[in-house]
């Protein structure tokens, strides 16, 4: 077990950035014994503690047929073990007047907790409860698979989810980030209770998961609660999953049908992972592209020429090989494809053409704004500490990503519209209205 | 100049204070403030107590058109530039209309308040309604409406509460219909702004890292010059009961469950009884694993995702729905549960454990909801516009702890209804496919 740092404010000083302070934050980290890690952030001015549990699984993990099991188990993890059976866990965190919820998604399953800073023990007995003892019922399971399958056709008749179900799909061959973590209804109709047994017993080990306590706390106490719960549970080791996607054979592109009654455009380029120091530039490039109203694109599509009602988009790298992507409401089917020439040229234009020192300063600017503003509810700081420290094993990426973005210069910006941005490794799909009966 | 200052002083615990500060300028404008230096960020919100309630008939989206042209044009500064000037310091703004309000929302780095103090009150008193943005604006707001159409649950709710609140203004969606909002012209957006955009009758929400005499002083140097206006007269209409149950199926064949929304009318946000009816409704149907409709309905069937029930939050009027989404085949089923909830809780009651739990909840959960400078600035928000009263924080535990079940049981009888109610369905379903013996269906 090490201890870091003990801190005494919620920042301290370490440099400036545009002349506002940005801090160390006051994380202390340890790793148990059985390997868990441990993040505790203390923030004595806050009337709350959030806890969280994070693992490293999701649907990038799941094999074909058993597409969304790490999503049923999130589920099935609100539905009781031995020591606190049926609905203890949310009715004991809500009788404490607490919150809880979890989220699945590709790389991780999370669960978190916010009760009044003099209550989080019963956060981390529960979690550490739910790490080993789940019942895993198979009758609470076909209810709960009923469950998921509504959740599932809510996305089905939304046309956002419809867009991205078919967009990822056809954006990545081989990359398990083609299959949706809430899974293919067959294999939610197919999962067995035997295989949500075998996916818990496999994955929820502490070796592969992340604890972080947010909040009023002393580090000092914290550990030793901490000890007490997750201590005593063994682990066993599990050797990770690697993928990989074959390198782009041209540009693909799809239409889909569905009883909208505007268009979708959806256009993807294929880029690099989150250890890639191309993350950085690319992540400017969005502010610059879409990054508010006073966006490139925004400015262009939306404001000047009246093609589309939203823009969004952006640099959306999980932990592999991510995409940078745009998604436009357009306002009728007349102007797609005219949308789609402007996002090109607008691409093109930033190749070619200087970019100003204002827009990248008002980029960086955003960002540190950002970093603030993140920070304003304790359970949000949890979520990037913990979220970076089960991606990258570095918690540390949250605070650095300021000063990372402010050294990101127009070169760096050049070389990933020159590297990224080609015909070859772009994905475009459209939504069509389609007449409704 | 001399202005009105009131304090209320909430203590959480010996750890914990929320300091709200209320001063009033002389011509009216009100500033709640309240510091938390933890961050060097600021939250404001600008409240102009003007929502689509006030949009004149046959001009509905008024209020939500005359808030967003106030970005598209002041004397100094085009559309584009008021959006640099904001962006380029990485600030953030948001504007709306609600029901009852129009808001400005603004989250900043607390170096630039100056600045965007000075961009708000020239968003507020100095914008210029260029004609050919608001041109541009009508065209972006009905393109966006024909995109929601696309989205069964905006079909369900627009549905919903423009059948329950027919002949009031809380009938139609806060942005206009598509007819509506294409008729509108500058005239009508300078009227409404002339109307309703007067120092009387806005307040400035602040929270954040800033010291108050400073923010005080600054706002009425930049505020204060403007002067009040006309006193404002509105009168909600009486809204009509329902009487007996009726049905609308809105049949869309490709959606492959059936989006319903079943309730009546509820209370209005800031009477009496608020409390313990949101503390029966927390029973009832707040809360999608834990609550009776959650229980029968997702835990026990699994017949949902989402489920919930609400009493919503309206000046004049309010809503109580219960809502959900299932497969087509269990419609019937669904709804018969959802009724037989309602019939349940008003004739037995609640149990005395459920309401000790909930009390549990409440006050355990009261230090949740003022975790951040946002939900801070959204209490504040409410306390003033609701009325809520200066000793809602102070008083809202013994409040919650002296309710009994007597006075719970009460309001299950009082506010919930199973015998006059509308419901509405869309979905690939049709009125043949479901027994609606009891119901009338309307068109």
């Amino acid at each position: 077990m090490k201890n870091k740092s003990v801190p005494a404010f919620i920042l301290i000083p370490v440099s400036f950035l545009f002349g506002v302070e940005l801090g160390k934050l006051p994380v202390n980290n340890y790793t148990l014994k059985n390997g868990l890690r441990v993040l505790i952030y203390s923030d004595t001015l806050t009337p709350t503690v959030s806890t969280q549990l994070w693992f490293k699984v999701g649907s990038y993990y799941e094999p074909s047929g058993l597409t969304g099991i790490s999503h049923l188990l999130e589920h099935m993890a609100f539905k009781g073990s031995k020591n606190y059976p049926g609905d203890l866990y949310s009715r004991l965190i809500l009788e404490n007047g607490g919150q809880s919820n979890a989220f699945t998604s590709e790389n991780y399953t999370a669960y978190w907790s916010d009760l009044a800073f003099d209550r989080y023990e019963l956060a981390l007995k529960l979690e550490a409860d739910r790490m080993k003892n789940l019942l895993l019922d198979s009758l609470e399971f076909e209810s709960e698979r009923k469950v998921v399958m509504e959740e599932r056709r809510l996305g089905e008749n939304s046309p956002y989810g419809i867009m991205w179900e078919n967009f990822y799909a056809v954006a990545y061959l081989s990359h398990p980030y083609r299959t949706p973590v809430i899974g293919w209804m067959d294999d939610i109709k197919r999962i067995r209770v035997s295989d949500l047994r075998n996916w818990y017993r496999h994955y929820y080990q502490p070796k592969r998961a992340v604890l972080i306590l947010a909040g009023n706390i002393k580090p000092s106490s914290a550990i030793k609660k901490v000890e007490k719960y997750f201590g005593k549970i063994k682990g066993k080791d599990v050797s990770e999953l690697v993928f990989s996607e074959p390198p782009p054979k041209g540009e693909r592109r799809i239409k889909i049908k569905k009883a909208v009654k505007t268009p979708f455009l959806m256009i993807g380029y294929r880029t690099c992972d989150i250890s890639n120091p191309d993350y950085f530039p690319l992540e400017v490039l969005e502010g610059i592209l879409l990054g508010g109203r006073s966006s490139r694109l925004y400015k262009r599509l939306v404001y000047e020429k009246g093609l589309v009602t939203d823009i969004f988009g952006g640099s959306d790298i999980e932990k592999d090989p991510g995409l940078f992507y745009f998604f436009a409401v357009v306002k009728d089917t007349t102007k797609i494809s005219e949308t789609e020439k402007a996002i090109d040229e607008e691409i093109e234009r930033l190749k070619i053409d200087p970019i100003p020192n204002q827009e990248l300063e008002k980029i960086k600017n955003q960002v540190l704004a950002n970093f603030f503003f993140q920070q304003d509810r304790i359970r949000s700081i949890a979520f990037s500490l913990a979220k970076w420290e089960i991606l990258l094993g570095d918690y540390t990426f949250f605070e650095r990503y300021p000063k990372k973005i402010a050294e990101v210069k127009e070169e760096d910006i050049k070389r990933v519209l020159a590297r990224y941005f080609t015909e070859d490794r772009r994905t475009v799909a459209t939504l069509f209205p389609k007449e409704e009966k | 100049m001399k202005k009105i200052s009131l304090i209320f002083f909430f203590l959480l615990n010996s750890l914990f204070a929320f300091l709200i500060q209320r001063d009033a300028l002389r011509n009216g404008l009100i500033i709640l403030s309240a510091e938390d230096h933890k961050l060097p960020i600021l939250e404001i919100r600008v409240i102009i107590k003007a929502g689509s309630v006030f949009d004149p008939k046959g001009k509905e989206g008024l209020a939500n058109l005359t808030i967003k042209s106030l970005l598209r044009g002041t004397k100094r500064y085009s559309a584009l530039e008021i959006y640099e000037v904001i962006e380029a310091v990485g600030a953030r703004i948001g504007e709306w209309a609600g029901y009852d309000y129009s808001q400005i929302s603004i989250s900043l780095l607390a170096k630039d308040l100056d600045l965007i103090l000075d961009i708000i009150s020239d968003l507020l008193f100095n914008p210029s309604f260029p004609d050919t943005e608001i041109k541009k604006l009508k065209s972006e707001i009905t393109a966006g409406i024909l995109r929601d159409e696309g989205q069964p649950y905006y079909l369900l709710a627009r549905e919903f509460y423009q059948t329950l609140f027919a002949a009031t203004p809380y009938s139609h969606p806060t942005v206009g219909k598509k007819e509506s909002v294409e008729k509108l012209t500058r005239e009508d957006v300078l009227d409404f702004y002339n109307k309703y955009y007067i120092p009387n009758n806005i307040f400035l929400v602040i929270v954040g890292d800033f010291k108050r005499e400073e923010l005080i002083s600054k706002i009425e140097d930049i505020f204060g010059k403007v002067p009040r206006g006309e006193p404002l007269e509105f009168s909600f209409p009486e809204v009509k009961r329902l009487s007996g149950r009726k049905a609308k199926i809105i049949t869309k064949e490709e959606v492959n469950q059936s989006y319903i929304m079943l309730g009546h009318f509820g209370i209005k946000e800031g009477e009496e009884d608020m409390i313990p009816v949101r503390v029966l409704n927390f029973i009832f149907g707040a809360g999608t694993l834990t609550s009776r409709l959650g229980k029968e309905i997702r835990e026990k069937r699994g017949l949902a995702y989402d489920v919930g029930s609400y009493f919503d939050r309206r000046l004049y009027s309010g809503a109580f729905v219960c809502e959900m989404q299932t497969e087509i085949k269990n419609t019937q089923e669904a709804i018969k549960i959802i009724l037989n909830e309602i019939a349940k809780i008003k004739k037995e009651g609640v149990k005395l454990e459920e309401l000790k739990r909930v009390k549990r909840f409440y006050t355990g959960n009261f230090p949740l909801t003022f975790d951040s400078y946002g939900e801070k600035a959204g209490l504040m928000t409410n306390i003033e516009l609701y009325h809520l009263g200066e000793d809602y924080l102070g008083k809202f535990k013994e409040r919650i702890e002296g309710l009994s079940l007597e006075m719970i049981n009460e309001m299950a009888k009082r506010y919930l209804d199973y015998e006059n109610l509308l419901l509405v369905i869309v979905g690939n379903v049709r009125e043949e496919d479901l027994d609606l013996s009891g119901w009338e269906v309307i068109k």
